[in-house]
């Protein structure tokens, strides 16, 4: 399973010759990180940039959402509460991509095509995220705030000093999955994203690989289109990767108790 | 105000559900009974399902996402299972290794993993066709036949996914109850027998689970069959999902594409409903 990985390291950093050689040559025999240097030089700058802009403008909204949410069902009472909770659920039962279509229709109503808006829109919705708010908070000791209170705090330190710190593991969940959404989503980007320098790292790579089937020459060296590939596929990883990563422990924790339950 | 405070606070949250979940739905039900493009849209009833039950190419989509199913649930549960098996009584720190190393390639985009596979099959260049030739066997086209190109799909798919399996596995495995394994030891169980004759049933439901979901899993292939065949050769291995974009997205008969994916849908939420049924019981 890792095979697969670690062919894609080594043919990030071989050379030419080497890419295509047989037997194929399982440790390069003269590296390079030319294609690591190109690909810097030529369109990720921009790429990295757009990724970040939808990734972290739809993540920050999605903490805003779910957080406002988890309050609500956590500190009041009101009616309606059981109804809308399903309501704002039922997104789980559904596989999102299914529902492109419609979305995709919505979205060019509201004239959002080609736009970062429309790109990090549906990645807002997070009902794992609401989920865990709702139940995170409730589960916070309501004396901690009432105390707060009593020493004389208004609601925006309250904010601050007791309620953001406590839900740090929440609000961290909810970036991992929105984030971990906004970078490893393809299909959405690609139909929203039209205009070519507003491209989102996954996008620029898929979409220009199509023309570096022959080599390049760039002046320190030639450069293959299927190194370059593979040094564009490790690079997007990377901050996949991260993610995941940073997710792992809590992820497990969190879906054995969802599993439990 | 303050009786207000609640709702406004959701207010956000139901619109988000409401744009990207609810309306969708209904959306989806009410676009497949029209035979609709981007400006126009014409009541046709159910016409749009007797065509698509009637086009090849979505019954050969069918197969397909079964197929690519079967992919789930081989990378899925099978080598997720061996994995677990053979693993779970390993010392911690291997175990912890090991579940990061089974994890990495899941959370890899479908589209990236897919480069590796492209270029592991590239008819000459690639690590596939050399293997081949280590048996003295005739390189293979393998992205040129509807029956080799499913096969690239099926490794690279199965390969790619037993990491959330393998973690769910041995998260189950390791709270099998001590004096279970060791009474067996005592009694003079071998390692396999161990093995297989009680670390499998115990862990039996989240295997069945598993197995649910992979199927569910299987339905929504679309980047794998993008990256790496694109639906063809002449569309014989789209999956359903790429059906319903290509109808959708590609050519714009979203009445089409709609009905596709009420198909889709319906089959998903029966699984999610089976799926329910047993973490219940």
């Amino acid at each position: 399973m890792l095979a697969p990985l670690y062919w894609m390291v080594v043919g990030s950093i071989k050379d030419t010759p080497g890419l295509f050689a047989v037997p194929p040559q399982l440790i390069p025999l003269h590296p390079t990180l030319n294609s690591y240097k190109l690909l810097m030089q030529r369109a990720i700058p921009i790429w990295i940039v757009n990724t970040a802009i939808v990734a972290v403008s739809g993540t920050v909204m999605s903490v805003v959402i779910c957080m406002a949410a988890g309050w609500a069902f956590a500190f009041y009472r009101f009616p309606g509460q059981k109804i809308i909770y399903l309501l704002l659920l039922v997104g789980m039962m559904i596989p999102r991509q299914m529902l492109i279509i419609p979305v995709f229709i919505e979205i060019r109503k509201l004239g959002l095509v080609d736009t970062y808006l429309g790109a990090a829109l549906p990645l807002v919705y997070n009902p794992l995220g609401i989920m865990f708010a709702a139940n995170w908070l409730k589960s916070l000791s309501k004396s901690h705030i009432d105390d707060a209170r009593l020493l004389g705090a208004r609601w925006w330190n309250l904010m601050h000093h007791v309620l953001l710190p406590m839900s740090a593991p929440v609000i961290g969940v909810i970036i991992l999955t929105t984030g971990g959404a906004a970078l490893s989503d393809f299909m959405w980007q690609s139909l929203v994203l039209q205009t070519e320098w507003k491209w989102t790292f996954q996008l620029g790579m898929m979409n220009r690989m199509q023309i570096v089937d022959l080599g390049f020459d760039v002046g320190w060296g030639r450069v293959h289109g299927q190194s370059l590939r593979m040094a564009g596929a490790i690079l997007l990883l990377f901050p996949v990767t991260i993610v995941g990563l940073l997710s792992q422990r809590k992820f497990v924790d969190n879906v054995m108790k969802g599993v439990s339950e | 105000m303050k009786k207000l405070a609640p709702y406004v606070l959701l207010a956000p949250a139901v619109v988000s559900s409401l744009m990207m979940a609810v309306l969708p739905v209904v959306n989806v039900g009410r676009l497949s009974l029209f035979q609709s493009d981007y400006l126009t849209e014409k009541w046709v009833g159910l016409r749009n399902y007797k065509v698509i039950f009637s086009d090849q190419a979505f019954l050969s989509s069918l197969v397909n996402s079964m197929v690519y199913a079967g992919a789930f649930a081989m990378g899925g549960v099978v080598i997720a299972l061996v994995l677990t098996l053979y693993s779970y009584d390993l010392p911690k720190r291997w175990k912890n290794g090991l579940r990061m190393a089974a994890y990495l390639p899941t959370i890899a985009a479908g589209i990236i993993i897919s480069q590796v596979w492209l270029w592991v099959f590239h008819p000459s260049g690639g690590l596939a066709n050399w293997l081949l030739s280590l048996f003295h066997l005739a390189p293979v086209r393998w992205f040129s036949a509807r029956g080799t190109a499913l096969a690239v799909v099926f490794i690279a798919i199965s390969l790619s996914i037993p990491g959330t399996g393998y973690i769910l596995f041995m998260g189950a495995a390791s709270s099998i109850s001590v004096e279970v394994l060791d009474a067996a030891r005592v009694d003079g169980a071998s390692r396999n027998q161990v093995r297989w004759w009680i670390v499998t049933p115990s862990i039996m439901w989240i295997v069945l689970l598993q197995c649910l979901f992979s199927l569910l899993g299987g339905l929504q292939v679309w980047e794998f069959v993008y990256a790496l065949t694109n639906g063809g050769p002449a569309r014989s291995t789209e999956s359903m999902m790429y059906y319903v974009y290509a109808a959708g997205l590609l050519r714009g008969q979203y009445g089409i594409a709609s009905a596709g994916s009420v198909v889709l849908l319906s089959i998903g939420l029966l699984g999610a409903a089976l799926i329910k049924r047993i973490k219940g019981a």
